[in-house]
């Protein structure tokens, strides 16, 4: 009961109306570009798709939409001040991260996930790429919800520093190699898209175990620093 | 039983509610709370302290919701920052307006009986916005209440659990003075009851009609605490200032000189004199048998300056305490 609570409570407070219109309506756009996409005559369709896929879902609308709900989640409340509400309960406080999580997720997989998986079928309506598709938009949810949990509980303005994230550690510095790639969520969802169409992509480094083994660890760990750091974070 | 539907909590085993030992608060170098200690036990107990003394960042220490740079605070005995589960014996009144977007009192205070494991979350919500005469069924979201209403639903969150520590930063806050009074009794009712309530507030007025056992905090220190009028009988270094009204003012006045234990006395009117004294019990007992020399009656002999305004005024040292009214 009191998850439920708290995870009606603060899906209430993240999905504003202005948020949901704004990912319904890329969502929308996805669709349209993706039907005139297709309807070019593409010479390999799959390719295309995958290519749609990473381009508009893993590196745009997917961290987009983890980044707007995801750090509003537990930063919405702590900024206004209604976080006391919440924190100051007898429950274990790790709860709140799971459950800001778990948020992030309702609101991501059918604004950003479905959408795209959606919109790559558009282009090429085969199984490898909706197993590719779908497999790789789930992981970059969950890694990104979980980051930007944690960046909304650790920053203010953390809309500009998740910018700042995606821009430099996830499409820069992830560049650099198998090494660094690791720390990016985007390289792991882009190497298992990359396996399901057997096809080379940047930043795609690794096979399907290590890009999913990788990114489960980096959710892991973005959600115990978070958990962590309830129990010591100042509350207003 | 006055506010909520839940009798107080019986668990704690330790029996000082709160304890304060050492606590210092420090922000980026300006330090906040400098080495505060302090026991509080059942019944209503005023904070006071201009703006910017500390106070908040000291209730906010207490509840937990930051931790002390140094020293330890106890919640009986128990650390409310690693410790979670004290929470259920504390409801916390924060100074802050903000409450969650389009929620209804309702849902407000339920979210905070449920999140408290509240038995009966709704019968008890009932019960603790009608303890402060608000509707449970009013539709309207709490972003859409005047202050004084929003006060009243923060406080209803703080009673939902039937706490036995209720902290309230600046309660009174926009309410109106029926209100005022209402909840004033209320805390009232919640201290007799056997609830540690502490109230803090930067109005004297509020402070006084809270009850006399006041925590004075001034620069980030506890400047006194306890009893404000015990709290002026031993500032030795402050002489009492004492209104005598007697038929023969002048008489006495020269009479009290000549005792020497008036520090200065002033005819004040054509039934009055004011005087300066150090030791009360004497100046009491020489008055007496002055007005019984020279044949005066004595209509009152009281003290000008045991109120909380003056103790507040000697401990922080201001002649118009900043920011308090």
């Amino acid at each position: 009961m009191k998850f439920t609570t708290l995870y009606v409570t603060l899906l209430r407070t993240v999905s504003t109306k202005a948020r949901l219109a704004g990912f319904v309506g890329v969502a929308a756009f996805q669709l349209v570009a993706a039907s005139l996409l297709s309807s070019r005559g593409l010479r390999s369709p799959e390719w295309a798709a995958a290519g749609f896929v990473d381009v508009f879902g893993l590196s745009l609308v997917v961290p987009l939409a983890a980044l707007v709900f995801g750090t509003a989640s537990l930063g919405d409340p702590i900024e206004d001040g209604t976080y006391v509400y919440l924190w100051l309960r007898p429950i274990r406080r790790w709860m709140l991260t799971v459950t800001a999580f778990a948020v992030t997720l309702t609101l991501v997989v059918p604004l950003a996930v479905v959408p795209t998986v959606a919109a790559g079928l558009v282009v090429s309506p085969t199984g490898d790429l909706f197993t590719g598709a779908a497999l790789a938009t789930v992981v970059a949810a969950l890694g990104y919800s979980a980051f930007f949990v944690l960046l909304g509980q650790v920053t203010q303005r953390s809309l500009i520093w998740g910018i700042a994230y995606l821009l430099i550690l996830e499409q820069f510095v992830a560049r650099g190699g198998s090494g660094l790639g690791a720390l990016a969520v985007h390289s792991h969802a882009v190497s298992i898209l990359a396996w399901s169409v057997d096809r080379e992509m940047t930043t795609a480094y690794y096979g399907p175990r290590s890009a999913m083994a990788g990114a489960a660890v980096l959710t892991a760990l973005f959600l115990a620093v978070s958990a962590r750091r309830q129990s010591r974070m100042n509350v207003n | 039983m006055s506010a909520a539907a839940e009798p107080i909590m019986t668990e704690p085993t330790e029996s000082m509610p709160v304890s304060v030992r050492g606590v210092s608060k420090w922000f980026k170098g300006v330090v906040a709370v400098s080495d505060v200690t302090f026991d509080i036990g059942p019944g209503v107990t005023a904070m006071l302290g201009p703006n910017g003394a500390g106070k908040s960042t000291l209730l906010r220490t207490i509840c937990g919701l930051t931790g002390p740079d140094l020293g330890t605070v106890r919640l009986f005995g128990r650390d409310p920052r690693k410790d979670p589960s004290v929470l259920r014996h504390v409801g916390l009144v924060p100074q802050q307006e903000g409450t969650f977007p389009h929620m209804r009192a309702f849902d407000f205070v339920r979210l905070a009986a449920v999140l408290h494991g509240v038995h009966d979350p709704d019968a008890a919500t009932r019960a603790a916005l009608a303890s402060v005469e608000m509707d449970p069924d009013d539709r309207r979201s709490v972003e859409r209440y005047s202050k004084g209403m929003r006060q009243r639903v923060k406080l209803a969150q703080a009673l939902v659990n039937g706490p036995s520590i209720i902290i309230a930063d600046e309660p009174l806050n926009g309410l109106d003075p029926r209100q005022r009074v209402r909840l004033i009794d209320l805390f009232h009712s919640l201290g007799d009851e056997g609830r540690t309530v502490i109230v803090s507030s930067h109005v004297l007025d509020e402070v006084e009609r809270f009850g006399s056992r006041v925590l004075v905090v001034a620069q980030g220190r506890l400047a006194a605490e306890g009893d404000f009028r015990a709290i002026r009988d031993l500032m030795d270094d402050r002489p009492h200032q004492i209104r005598v009204r007697t038929d023969r003012p002048a008489a006495l006045a020269a009479a009290l000189i000549g005792s020497e234990i008036a520090e200065g006395v002033r005819v004040t009117g054509p039934d009055s004199i004011e005087t300066e004294v150090i030791d009360v019990g004497r100046f009491r007992t020489t008055i007496a048998r002055a007005a019984a020399d020279l044949d005066a009656t004595l209509v009152e002999v009281a003290p000008l300056d045991d109120d909380l305004e003056s103790v507040f005024r000697y401990l922080v040292g201001a002649p118009g305490p900043g920011g308090v009214r």
